[in-house]
């Protein structure tokens, strides 16, 4: 039995693997608010809602252990709070919210409210820490609120009213941003929002002082049932209130401004034709994807496309668009090829790194090579042996350098030696190039099969 | 009843004290939301609440 590395903050179970699945013991302590959990109904709601990650319960050498043990279903790809856009974020708050609502009708409430606990099914988030229920008691206050404002409010409210790049301080603070910290990045006119003032500026004030009091060791707190409901829809409101700035950025325009209509639909065309040939897909990754719009095309080729690109605002289009054409197995993620989300937490182990969870069968990489190795100085055989990897089959564009792009591209590095020639030496030695089609005079798309080590 | 929890030096202790505050807050601001939303129904001027959800959406799609 490997315990899972995340897997010791709770006292009510843990997760282990055993025979590469994923279980989760549920410990004898935890027994009566599993089973209200299971038989008061809440369970099968938020299954009919597909709030909560499904389980089955299952017989294992380890029974004695634990009161259970349950086989959670796998999630596709394994995502973190950091790499989520904006609008991934804010959902996966309302849902949290959402949940503790209906967990209050049946007399139970999360006791946890951490951005981990959530995962997203393409554009559904999921609540996936089954044993964050415990049995809500009449006038106590919610446990989890601090730690959801942390988790939630604060980077949703920074980022709203300062800048999107802001969410990557969720990689850096591993419990969520804190309070003070927050607050000295909000501008004043945040203050104006009744419930910013009230679960950020009132809130980090009551932390403060109380901390400091050192004889009010028994304080008499009573919240009843109706109050503790309107505060957390009044949190809910305030979340849904969070919008992004219309900002512009680098990418965000790229399929409007600075692609031709018609090499884009030779392209398309095309890569539907790889895909065809790659056989049975389960999962693709579309890295540098931009707003998704290959990833859509991609989705009906395989079981789960993941679709990552460095611009924060394209992976929000990605993510709204998504939701617009309720296509449901496609999930963006704000992902950085040059510096990729790291391993965090205790031991360096808690939050795997971004290429330990990556393994598909497809990548596709389209016209991103040129950026990688012209600006960025990444050379041709550090992208194929790593790609190489990672994948079955490679969809790849090469831009020759005569492209417009790629001329620009060289303004700056004119000694760099950029050429087709060495671009196919080097994937030659880890791939076998099963197609090659010529988009327009300067660009070219290639179907590789991964060579086997 | 009151109910009464042992709260020595942890963080949560202010979290929790504020929110019996904020729930009180809250409290009045619900009670004049309900009483506009009375007004507003009464003169037939409510509109309904899937419809704000949808102009939200649409709010955020045309910010990108």
């Amino acid at each position: 039995m490997n315990l899972h590395p995340s897997s010791f903050r709770d006292s009510a179970g843990n997760l282990f693997y055993h025979q590469e699945q994923l279980y989760r013991g549920i410990n004898i302590s935890y027994k009566d608010h599993y089973d209200q959990l299971m038989t008061s109904g809440l369970y099968d709601i938020l299954i009919k809602k597909n709030w909560i990650v499904k389980h089955a319960e299952v017989s294992l050498d380890y029974q004695h252990n634990y009161y259970k043990i349950i086989r959670p279903q796998p999630i596709p790809f394994i995502s973190y709070p950091y790499e989520w856009c904006f609008d991934q974020l804010k959902d996966a708050a309302m849902r949290t919210l959402d949940i503790t609502l209906i967990a209050l009708q049946h007399d139970m409430i999360l006791k946890d409210a951490s951005g981990y606990n959530i995962q997203f099914e393409g554009y559904e988030a999921l609540l996936i820490d089954t044993l964050s229920f415990e049995k809500y008691k009449e006038g106590t206050p919610w446990i989890a609120y601090r730690q959801f404002c942390e988790n939630f409010l604060l980077p949703l409210a920074i980022t709203s009213y300062t800048d999107l790049r802001l969410q990557s301080l969720l990689a850096i603070y591993i419990d969520g941003v804190p309070m003070d910290y927050a607050m000295s990045l909000l501008p004043w006119r945040a203050r104006l929002s009744l419930g910013i003032n009230l679960h950020i500026y009132l809130h980090a004030n009551s932390i403060t002082k109380h901390n400091k009091n050192i004889k009010s060791d028994i304080q008499v707190i009573y919240i009843t049932k109706s109050k503790l409901v309107q505060l957390i829809s009044h949190l809910r409101d305030t979340i849904k209130s969070l919008h992004i700035k219309n900002k512009s950025s680098q990418w965000k325009d790229y399929y409007v401004k600075d692609t031709l209509a018609e090499y884009d639909e030779a392209k398309q065309l095309e890569v539907q034709q790889m895909l065809e040939q790659c056989g049975t897909i389960n999962k693709i990754w579309d890295m540098g994807a931009n707003n998704g719009m290959y990833s859509r095309i991609a989705s009906r080729y395989c079981n789960h496309v993941l679709s990552s690109d460095i611009d924060r605002y394209c992976v929000a289009q990605n993510y709204v668009l998504n939701k617009q054409h309720e296509i449901k197995n496609v999930l963006p993620l704000y992902g950085d090829l040059l510096n990729p989300s790291p391993a965090i937490g205790w031991a360096g182990q808690e939050r795997m790194s971004w290429w330990d969870r990556v393994e598909v069968d497809v990548i596709i990489a389209l016209a991103i090579i040129h950026h990688l190795v012209i600006t960025h100085y990444i050379s041709f055989e550090m992208i194929a042996k790593l790609i190489a990897t990672k994948c079955k089959y490679l969809i790849i564009e090469f831009a020759n350098i005569d492209d417009e792009k790629v001329k620009f591209l060289l303004q700056n590095n004119t000694n760099y030696n950029y050429h087709i020639n060495d671009f196919l030496f080097t994937f030659e030695k880890y791939f076998i190039i099963k197609k090659h089609i010529k988009l327009n005079d300067t660009r070219a798309l290639f179907l590789m099969q991964t060579k086997k080590q | 009843m009151k109910l009464s929890i042992l709260l020595y030096l942890d963080p949560g202790t202010g979290s929790y004290i504020i929110q019996a505050i904020i729930a009180g807050v809250i409290g009045i601001a619900f009670f004049f939301k309900n009483l506009r939303i009375k007004i507003l129904s009464f003169f037939g001027m409510l509109k309904y609440d899937d419809d704000k959800e949808k102009n939200d959406q649409s709010k955020t799609e045309n910010k990108l």
